[in-house]
């Protein structure tokens, strides 16, 4: 009889802690967090496209400091170095060199006050206000002419202009003490959107994905553990979901011919030795006649792609395709091997854009982690 | 006796094992859910809305769908006592297949034909292939309003499945395009599958099982521009909406609910002023409509906007918010899903006709 009594107990008590410990491991676009990702930074001045970006302290009365990073992901030619899409970029009709992955990070620090909204283009950056144009795009509270709450303000606060242009790349940013030590403060959220003027204005906005802190779990070391075990932020998800329109069909409201490029970034980065991320991904892919295809493929930092050109060079080929999965919409589930992953989808029908936050399922048992230098 | 004690501690560690997994109880954006709420689905003429749903599990999945027209009752005029939202509904039912994704224009509706011819490599216009959900209705003309889903059993009865996910992209004189994330409430083992769903809230004669969903959140925030400021990239003008639809409906009874709304604005320089509106049943606002002051001459180009229902209201609130910029060379909208913060102590109530129920 003891023995059955102790079993309940253990047994309800295993019970509560599995439930209790899921719970944690939920990260969002839709709630304020210490960790803010943005999976896709773009500029491209000669293509009319710029990203605007903005970060806001959710908190009433405290100040948060914020120390974020760029994340540059242009490829670049081996012969002249100029930035690269494909080998082709690399030729200069006499010899060609190779178009290489980088990878580098720039980092900046900036203090918000309570409640307060920043924004800034990335093509441009942020510095404090230099006249009393209202109109100037500047960090508003300087310390000296104006103050915030208890005193607070921007002081000290720059983000520069990307390092390059045209650029890819991500943004990720995170609450620190003023210290530069992280914290587990759940106060930022954000908003990027990509604009594309070069034909007409077009605008697509998404929500940064926040990783919420661990209430009393993020130490003083420059390593952020997301989910697993030791976790001191959210971790990342098992699996992504996208729902798209396959590639190359008409928009149903407007004829117009509708494309979906996938950006994903692996969770675990080491920006101390300049070692990005990877997974290998699995992608299933269903149809609305429930019929399932597959791919996979590898992601290095970040990936920005069409669907059609997640599985092959000959985009009528694809099974994102239309013409070969057969119907309208689809749905995409991603499983990543190796690093975990987020992402955002930018969907174009013909030269609009609008984008938007996928869906996560699950946690990840495996944590991933962020080494700052 | 040992066994007695035995069974309450097993009931209490479950009980705490409860408190600790219901730690986020907020709608989401990005998570399956057993209720969709899509507040912005137009079909004015000018504008058009197209619906993908995804059961994201793998056994089949049933849907009981409303569409609420919030459309006025004399759409020429101002809204007011006189002239107040139509708030008629229209249900209809979808049932999806393993991991199905589907889709409808809102204008058209869907049918079920399995004679619909899938795409080919040499032909991309495919509409309507595939497995059909059900039979989808197209709404009325100058259709402004709502979509619901909940996800229910075969018999009809509300169920805590959680496996719905959705988006509306609506696209604007067929060439401008804004997406957003349909608002998901997920439902907990409490559900009892009667007609009135309980979002939030302890127990109580109409919710004897206490909370079967998640409560509506108590906070909504926006971060985006004043209202006419101008961008600073392309230097359009931007004006910023938000499409609002109370978390209590009842359409059993048909009588739209009201909710007061409070508004926090900050702008960059962390001075704060404050607004309220009034929504019944569904509305479309721009935020110079509720304030211009707030609005539009606070002083700066971005803002913080907290939305919450007053106290004593009656109703949480879901939104989500639309971006319109217009500079010399065209114009372009975004959508936005708006960040959320705690949960109302509720309970918010979504009363189905009980004959809808059993089937």
């Amino acid at each position: 009889m003891r023995q059955i009594k102790w079993t309940g107990w253990v047994g309800a008590a295993a019970l509560t802690l599995v439930a209790g410990t899921a719970a944690q491991a939920q990260i969002a676009s839709d709630r304020a967090a210490a960790l803010v990702n943005y999976p896709y930074i773009v500029v491209d001045g000669d293509e009319g496209v710029d990203t605007v970006l903005t970060l806001s302290n959710a908190s009433h009365t405290d100040p948060v400091d914020v120390h974020c990073f760029y994340e540059n992901a242009n490829s670049h030619c081996t012969n002249d170095g100029t930035v690269c899409t494909d080998g082709s970029d690399c030729c200069d009709g006499l010899t060609c060199g190779l178009c290489v992955p980088g990878w580098n990070e720039t980092d900046f620090n900036i203090r918000i006050t309570p409640l307060q909204p920043i924004a800034w283009v990335a093509g441009d950056g942020l510095t404090l206000c230099t006249t009393d144009d209202p109109d100037e795009r500047c960090f508003k509270i300087d310390g000296v002419d104006r103050t915030g709450i208890g005193g607070s303000s921007n002081a000290g606060s720059r983000i520069p202009p990307v390092p390059e242009d045209p650029f890819v790349g991500l943004l990720k940013c995170v609450a620190v003490d003023d210290a530069g030590t992280p914290i587990d403060s759940n106060v930022l959220h954000g908003t990027a959107a990509i604009e594309d003027d070069i034909e007409g204005l077009s605008v697509g906005k998404y929500n940064a994905v926040g990783f919420r802190a661990v209430d009393g779990a993020v130490n003083d070391d420059n390593e952020l553990v997301l989910g697993g075990d030791n976790a001191e932020y959210e971790g990342c998800p098992n699996v992504l979901i996208v729902n798209h329109f396959f590639e190359g069909v008409d928009d149903p409201a407007s004829e117009a011919t509708i494309n979906t490029r996938l950006v994903l970034t692996p969770c675990s980065q080491d920006l101390l030795r300049q070692a990005p991320g990877s997974a290998v991904v699995q992608y299933l892919v269903y149809n609305e006649f429930e019929q399932r295809f597959s791919t996979s493929r590898t992601v290095n930092c970040q990936q920005s792609l069409l669907l059609s050109a997640i599985d092959t060079t000959q985009e009528d080929r694809s099974i994102f395709s239309a013409g070969v999965s057969g119907t309208v919409t689809g749905q995409t589930r991603l499983t990543p091997i190796g690093d975990g992953l987020i992402g955002v989808a930018i969907e174009e029908h013909d030269e609009e854009v609008a984008a938007f936050n996928i869906h996560f399922q699950g946690d990840r048992a495996e944590s991933d982690v962020i080494v700052l230098p | 006796m040992r066994r007695q004690r035995g069974r309450v501690g097993l009931m209490a560690a479950a009980l705490v094992g409860f408190i600790a997994s219901g730690a986020v109880a907020e709608v989401v954006t990005e998570r399956s859910a057993s209720i969709l709420v899509f507040p912005k689905v137009v079909a004015d003429g000018t504008r058009d809305t197209v619906i993908q749903i995804t059961n994201t599990s793998n056994s089949m999945v049933h849907a009981h769908c409303f569409y609420t027209n919030g459309a006025l009752t004399f759409p020429d005029l101002p809204a007011g006592p006189n002239n107040p939202p139509l708030w008629t509904e229209i249900d209809f039912d979808i049932w999806l297949t393993k991991q199905q994704p589907t889709y409808w224009l809102v204008s058209e509706g869907r049918l079920v034909d399995p004679d619909d011819d899938p795409c080919t490599q040499s032909d991309s216009s495919c509409d309507n292939s595939g497995i059909d959900p059900g039979r989808v209705p197209p709404v009325v003309g100058d259709f402004t309003g709502e979509l619901k889903c909940i996800e229910v059993d075969p018999s009809g009865a509300p169920l805590s499945g959680n496996h719905l996910k959705g988006e509306a992209t609506i696209v604007t004189d067929g060439d401008e395009v804004e997406k957003y994330n349909g608002l998901g409430i997920i439902g907990n083992e409490n559900n009892n599958g009667d007609a009135v769903l309980c979002l939030g809230g302890a127990a109580s004669a109409s919710c004897p099982n206490g909370a079967e969903y998640n409560a509506c959140p108590q906070t909504w925030v926006l971060t985006g521009y004043a209202d006419g400021a101008t961008e600073p990239y392309s230097g359009a003008t931007v004006d910023t909406s938000i499409t609002v639809v109370p978390c209590t409906e009842n359409f059993e009874t048909q009588v739209p609910t009201s909710v007061t709304i409070q508004f926090g604005v900050t702008n960059e320089f962390e001075q704060s002023f404050s607004a309220s509106t009034t929504v019944t049943c569904w509305a479309e606002l721009g935020l110079d409509e509720i304030n211009p002051v707030a609005f539009s001459q606070i002083g700066s180009t971005f803002i913080q906007t907290r939305m919450r229902p007053s106290a004593g209201t009656a109703s949480g609130f879901m939104v989500v918010g639309s971006e319109s910029y217009d500079d010399d060379d065209g114009e372009a909208t975004a959508s936005v899903n708006l960040f959320v913060e705690g949960e109302r102590t509720g309970p918010d109530l979504i009363t189905i006709p009980a004959e809808q129920i059993v089937q």
